[in-house]
């Protein structure tokens, strides 16, 4: 079975006043001057929903497989400033919707900064609803609309009812992707703008058979479960992304025995979707 | 005509109760009123001598059921005549039903107070029938995502039927029940104070709160009575600051099970932590009634709630401990978790989480146990988990491994085979069992229980 000691160390000794934690001292032979990747986990209280926390295990305990030394920083308030130029992935986990406008003025205050951060190439990945904070602009369903960031070209449209279902899709990179989503919104993906994935099984943006956006290392995706946990390969594929912008090597890649659950996990949903899909 | 098509739709829901009645009593709490509704859609509305300022609602998350429970028994005490859905059928054909057994002949009301568990999702449609003008709100939190989304959904629903005739009986300790407050003509809030089983999550890096429904910025919790309830401020705005709730359990004893409001001291039977709301929040509707405090304390010293949330099932000789809990409900699970880690005794842990099969279309969703900590359970001597489930076993399995379980003490079984389940436990000495499921996995495991010990026995 996967070993998570580390990561359960880690949490023991972690101190949650200095909000950032680190998996170094967790990894053995890591030589003194290795550089860590920095990642920024944005706004956690605020962005509470679906159990997005895990999103931020899954990325910790995946590094360690990785033998890629990270540190999380936990920016809680919406009026401190963002150390865009410290980070190297940004992390915007499912939030309620009427948390988006606080969120998307947030970051905007720093946007030079901002744009330099997607200049270098870092990773900026958001999760179901707060994919209105990276849209050009999001509605209510009474009418009013607010701007997102736009750096995703896509609008984002608040529907009368919530769609839930299992979502299987193959990411832009191939990786089989399975989780579920909780659809408060459809989401319309503008003439030229890329999804982040095909849909095998689901609704994904507004059953269009896309799944999510991406521009560069801009992401979005519908996609809970939570995402990093049920699908290592993808946040080692998304660490492995933020470090190459970084210059940061990788000493280790993930293997089949280390997700062995996951992929058992993987096998047993994709048989209950395909009795779904028999029915 | 609109009267005709009344007393029709009265008259016929009747002798369809009379009847689902003599066949199987207790289970006519909806079907009766589907009929009456489908013959006059205004059905509600058409009831005479209803008054909203003697109507009750009872709603939000968690704690509806026996909270109405609770107000019910204590207005029986008094010698009020209550109409009430004890049976928790809570949806619009539920409140026709409770409404029509409680209705004379010539179709007017034979209650002194209506009192009614209400679906938050569907109050705005009952509350379009029946405007009643006292509201009591007992939490709103993350639950049936698949329909409810996200907690504003639902608040925006409760906001759309409150206003300044409105009394509001809201928790104090819940942030978004709390806010509803300032859009009543009134409102009476009650809380719990910080006690033996209050906990804190400061200490968890990975520990997230909840965003201020005034301000959206970050609410902090002194202290959780329960996941998400408990004294709190945002360091934002100021919202709950000062807030001093009008209904207050103090010294809350476990042991002796009592606490103490408005310096009177009152027995409770059911001493989870979550059961203090429910007791609260009946003391502050009660006594806004007119109730005697004497008389609630009587009745809260007698209580017996219908379907409680522990129950044991003997199994090839041995007891388990069973503890509901509610899929995408984190509080509950939560909750659950709690009283499995206060017991610090040797221990097998046994968790059924499985597909939600609510709605259309089933889906597999597990992320809401991510919402909860499973750390104390962990650390409280559990010398076996068996993670069970046809479809997200595994995915259990990562929730434990993900809190530090050892891998080694650690069984999945991909089945909802009830044998193979209630087998696996003779492989472990242990006798001590307790098991998180959801309700009709756990009357499915009980029924296989009971069968095989009978057979057992019969040998």
């Amino acid at each position: 079975m996967n070993n998570f000691e580390s990561l359960s160390a880690l949490r023991e000794a972690a101190d949650r006043g200095k909000n950032v934690l680190s998996n170094r001292a967790e990894l053995r032979g890591l030589p003194d001057d290795a550089e860590a990747l920095h990642i920024l986990w944005l706004y956690p209280d605020v962005l509470n929903l679906h159990g997005g926390r895990g999103d931020m295990m899954a990325l910790l305990h995946v590094a360690d497989l990785m033998e890629l030394p990270v540190e999380i920083m936990r920016i809680d308030e919406l009026d401190e400033e963002i150390p865009y130029e410290w980070a190297h992935m940004i992390c915007l986990n499912s939030g309620e919707i009427k948390c988006a406008s606080e969120v998307a003025a947030a970051m905007s205050r720093q946007r030079e900064e901002l744009d330099g951060f997607i200049e270098r190439g870092g990773v900026l990945w958001a999760a179901a609803s707060s994919g209105a904070v990276l849209a050009r602009e999001y509605t209510r369903l009474d009418g009013s609309k607010a701007e997102g960031l736009g750096l995703l070209d896509m609008s984002w449209q608040e529907r009368e009812s919530v769609w839930g279902d299992d979502i299987w899709f193959t990411a832009d990179d191939g990786i089989q992707v399975m989780g579920c989503q909780i659809q408060v919104a459809d989401v319309f993906l503008n003439e030229g703008q890329a999804p982040l994935g095909e849909i095998i099984y689901g609704r994904g943006n507004c059953g269009d058979g896309r799944e999510g956006a991406r521009s560069g290392n801009i992401i979005f995706t519908n996609c809970l479960g939570p995402m990093m946990v049920k699908n290592p390969r993808l946040a080692e594929k998304w660490l492995k992304t933020a470090a190459a912008s970084a210059g940061i090597e990788c000493r280790r890649q993930i293997n089949d025995s280390d997700v062995e659950i996951e992929d058992k996990s993987f096998e047993l949903i994709k048989k209950f979707i395909n009795e779904k899909l028999n029915k | 005509m609109s009267r005709l098509r009344f007393y029709t739709a009265l008259y016929v829901s009747r002798l369809a109760a009379f009847g689902i009645d003599v066949v199987a009593k207790g289970r006519g709490t909806n079907l009766p009123g589907e009929i009456a509704l489908k013959i006059d859609p205004d059905f509600i509305s058409h009831i005479k001598g209803v008054d909203p300022d003697r109507t009750v609602f009872v709603t939000g998350t968690n704690g509806k059921s026996t909270t109405t429970n609770l107000i019910a028994h204590v207005l029986s005490k008094a010698g009020v005549k209550t109409a009430v859905n004890l049976a928790g059928a809570n949806l619009l054909a539920g409140v026709a039903v409770t409404l029509m057994r409680n209705t004379e002949a010539n179709g007017r009301l034979k209650a002194d107070l209506i009192l009614l568990e209400t679906d938050e999702r569907f109050l705005p449609v009952i509350h379009k029938q029946l405007p009643a003008r006292h509201l009591c709100i007992a939490n709103i939190q993350k639950d049936q995502v698949q329909r409810n989304g996200e907690p504003d959904i639902i608040w925006r629903k409760l906001a759309s039927v409150i206003d300044k005739d409105t009394t509001l009986y809201v928790n104090g300790d819940d942030p978004n029940a709390y806010s509803l407050g300032r859009l009543a003509g009134r409102c009476v809030s009650f809380g719990v104070d910080r006690n033996a089983s209050s906990f804190e999550k400061k200490d968890d890096f990975f520990s997230v709160t909840m965003p201020c429904p005034v301000c959206h910025g970050p609410i902090d919790f002194e202290a959780y009575n329960i996941d998400n309830i408990g004294p709190f401020v945002c360091h934002s705005c100021g919202f709950g600051k000062d807030k001093k709730n009008d209904y207050q359990a103090h010294d809350v004893d476990f042991d002796s099970k009592t606490f103490t409001a408005g310096g009177r001291t009152y027995e409770f039977g059911y001493s989870t932590p979550y059961f203090l709301y429910c007791y609260i929040a009946a003391l502050a509707v009660s006594r806004e009634f007119g109730v005697d405090e004497a008389v609630i304390g009587e009745a809260f010293k007698d209580f017996v709630n219908i379907g409680g949330r522990m129950e044991d099932v003997k199994a090839g000789g041995r007891t388990i401990h069973y503890l509901r809990m509610k899929q995408e409900n984190p509080e509950t699970v939560q909750s659950a978790l709690n009283v499995i880690a206060a017991d610090k005794s040797e221990k097998i842990f046994m968790l059924g989480l499985d597909e939600l099969v609510d709605f259309d279309p089933h889906y597999t969703n597990t992320f809401y146990t991510f919402d909860c900590d499973f750390r104390d359970l962990i650390n409280s001597n559990v010398c076996r988990c068996i993670c069970f489930s046809g479809t997200v076993a595994y995915d259990a399995a990562l929730r434990m491994l993900y809190d530090g379980f050892d891998p080694d003490k650690l069984t999945v079984l991909p089945t909802n085979d009830d044998e193979t389940i209630i087998n696996e436990l003779t492989k472990y000495d242990c006798d001590n069992i307790y098991l998180i499921t959801w309700l009709k996995k756990y009357y499915s495991l009980a029924d296989y229980a009971k069968k095989h010990a009978e057979a057992k026995e019969a040998q």
